[in-house]
């Protein structure tokens, strides 16, 4: 008798759990129109192929804008390239959290020798999740609205460093508490803007010469009549800009 | 609007691909009667074991150039005209249509793992001939995989077929769950779970008893219970003729609890064509 009572409660608990909105009787809407700020999931937004910036190794880069790489297998590589990186410079890891500077021994002096480009990306990237997973992101992204007929498909315009962080931080860091969602300013398709990408780029140190070449190229495709004199002064500082890197770089 | 039925539990044997194939016919057999003038109803298999496209064209043989695997394979601009192209009449009614699967899907959710965008690969060549149909109807894959995704992300109505029974009580909350889920996240604004179909019900069992009454007592379920099949030797037997349940034996039980679950679905159907 109390078994079937048990059993019944159980039963009760769990029809008591299904809630209208669960079953969305109303058809969930979704606005199209002018900029919003939304929660996307993590697979519908794609770096940005053309970006000048590369985030990733270019080993990486090209099969993963190919389709022949998932974003979590991308990462899975660039690990792998870090971890033969460190093993050839007698510093093996595992995790890749064993790449992030520890309190004890950071003041013990540095390692002779300079870790690789692919360490070097790790960390940062693993430093920026770390931050992402304790202080939660502040920054949404800007992506671009290229949905075409059912597919819904966002570009990132600004803001992949914090897409590999995030994707980092949910499938390689233990502590993940996400819905696996980026909060995301979304631009109508038709106001994507190479020149809000460089201005952003340039607005940042550490542009290689080659990605200064790129958005300098970019921006000159995009070159036409029509675009402002602010915009044209944008693109002569940049290609200002890009001429001293390489000079300097000789 | 065409209606996109998805027939869906991640629980196998539990009527999906007898259901999706009995309500295609019963629909299509329906509109006729009402003298439609489109009553064409295509049904897409989504299942790597092809037992609905088995059932309803007498064939299991569709491979490479002639299946779903054509469809999902094809670049998206060519995605449209070769869904146009593969999908087949149907041995059970001229106007019964079907886009056949072939085992070649198991791995084609292997290849589109990496692809952007591989949950829209049906739902988009599929908008391009919605209007062609008066009614689709999805058979998916016991699983929450990708081709499960595929068919939800493509659907507007998904009706779960469930037995009456606790655990398969408990995997229909995870259903729910994942449908909430998917329509959240690949942002799907019309699917909606529009249906629970209560299969192999057998009024013998107390237990059985007792589920469905709590289920038709509660406040949402009850308005979402839209047929109860009983258990009923007419609803498997026909499948080794590859009949219909209603060419086999309409009388049975079984037939007429699935013609009044397609009158249910055919109310639906109207209203979103109105």
């Amino acid at each position: 008798m109390m078994a079937k009572r048990e059993t019944t409660d159980k039963l009760d608990a769990l029809l008591g759990s299904i809630s209208a909105d669960l079953l969305s009787i109303e058809p969930q809407q979704l606005s199209s129109k002018g900029i919003r700020v939304e929660k996307l999931l993590l697979d519908l937004v794609r770096p940005d192929p053309l970006q000048p910036r590369r985030v990733l190794p270019d080993r990486v880069h090209m099969p993963f804008h190919e389709g022949r790489l998932s974003p979590v297998q991308a990462l899975r590589e660039l690990v792998q390239m870090a971890q033969i990186a460190a093993r050839q410079r007698g510093r093996p890891f595992n995790s890749p959290l064993d790449l992030l500077p520890d309190a004890d021994t950071e003041d013990e002096g540095e390692s002779d020798c300079a870790p690789s480009p692919e360490e070097r990306l790790l960390a940062d990237l693993l430093t920026l999740a770390i931050t992402l997973r304790d202080d939660g992101q502040v920054n949404p992204l800007t992506v671009v609205d290229v949905s075409q007929v059912a597919t819904q498909h966002f570009r990132i315009e600004t803001g992949e460093r914090r897409y590999w962080a995030t994707w980092l931080l949910k499938e390689f860091i233990p502590g993940y508490r996400g819905d696996g969602t980026l909060p995301c300013i979304i631009i109508p398709g038709e106001s994507a803007s190479v020149f809000r990408q460089a201005r952003e780029n340039t607005a940042r140190a550490g542009l290689t010469a080659v990605a200064l070449a790129r958005q300098a190229a970019l921006l000159q495709q995009e070159r036409n009549p029509d675009i402002a004199r602010a915009r044209l002064s944008s693109l002569r500082r940049l290609l200002d800009e890009a001429e001293q890197h390489l000079l300097s770089q000789g | 609007m065409t209606c996109v039925f998805v027939l869906t539990n991640h629980k196998g044997g539990c009527g999906k691909t007898t259901s999706a194939a009995n309500i295609a016919l019963g629909l299509c057999g329906v509109m006729k009667k009402m003298g439609a003038s489109n009553n064409r109803v295509l049904l897409i298999d989504t299942d790597s074991q092809c037992h609905a496209t088995l059932v309803t064209t007498g064939r299991n043989d569709f491979g490479q150039d002639d299946s779903l695997y054509a469809v999902l394979m094809a670049p998206r601009d060519q995605a449209p005209s070769v869904m146009a192209k593969v999908i087949v009449q149907g041995a059970w009614d001229p106007d019964l249509h079907v886009l056949p699967a072939s085992p070649l899907l198991e791995g084609a959710e292997r290849e589109l793992m990496s692809v952007a965008g591989a949950p829209y690969r049906l739902a988009d060549p599929l908008s391009h001939l919605a209007n062609h149909y008066a009614a689709i109807l999805i058979d998916t894959r016991p699983s929450f995989s990708l081709m499960t995704e595929m068919g939800l992300v493509a659907g507007t109505d998904a009706l779960v077929p469930v037995e009456p029974r606790y655990l398969e009580t408990v995997g229909l909350m995870n259903v729910m769950h994942k449908i909430a889920t998917i329509r959240e996240g690949w942002r799907v604004p019309h699917l909606r779970v529009s249906g629970i179909v209560v299969t192999k019900m057998d009024t013998r069992i107390k237990g059985h008893n007792y589920l469905l009454g709590e289920m038709r007592e509660h406040e949402l379920l009850g308005k979402l219970l839209c047929g109860v099949i009983p258990a009923n030797e007419a609803v498997s037997y026909p499948h080794r003729q590859h009949q219909s349940i209603f060419q086999y034996d309409y009388h049975a039980p079984a037939g007429v609890a699935y013609l009044k679950l397609v009158g249910n679905l055919m109310k639906r159907t109207l209203q979103a064509g109105a």
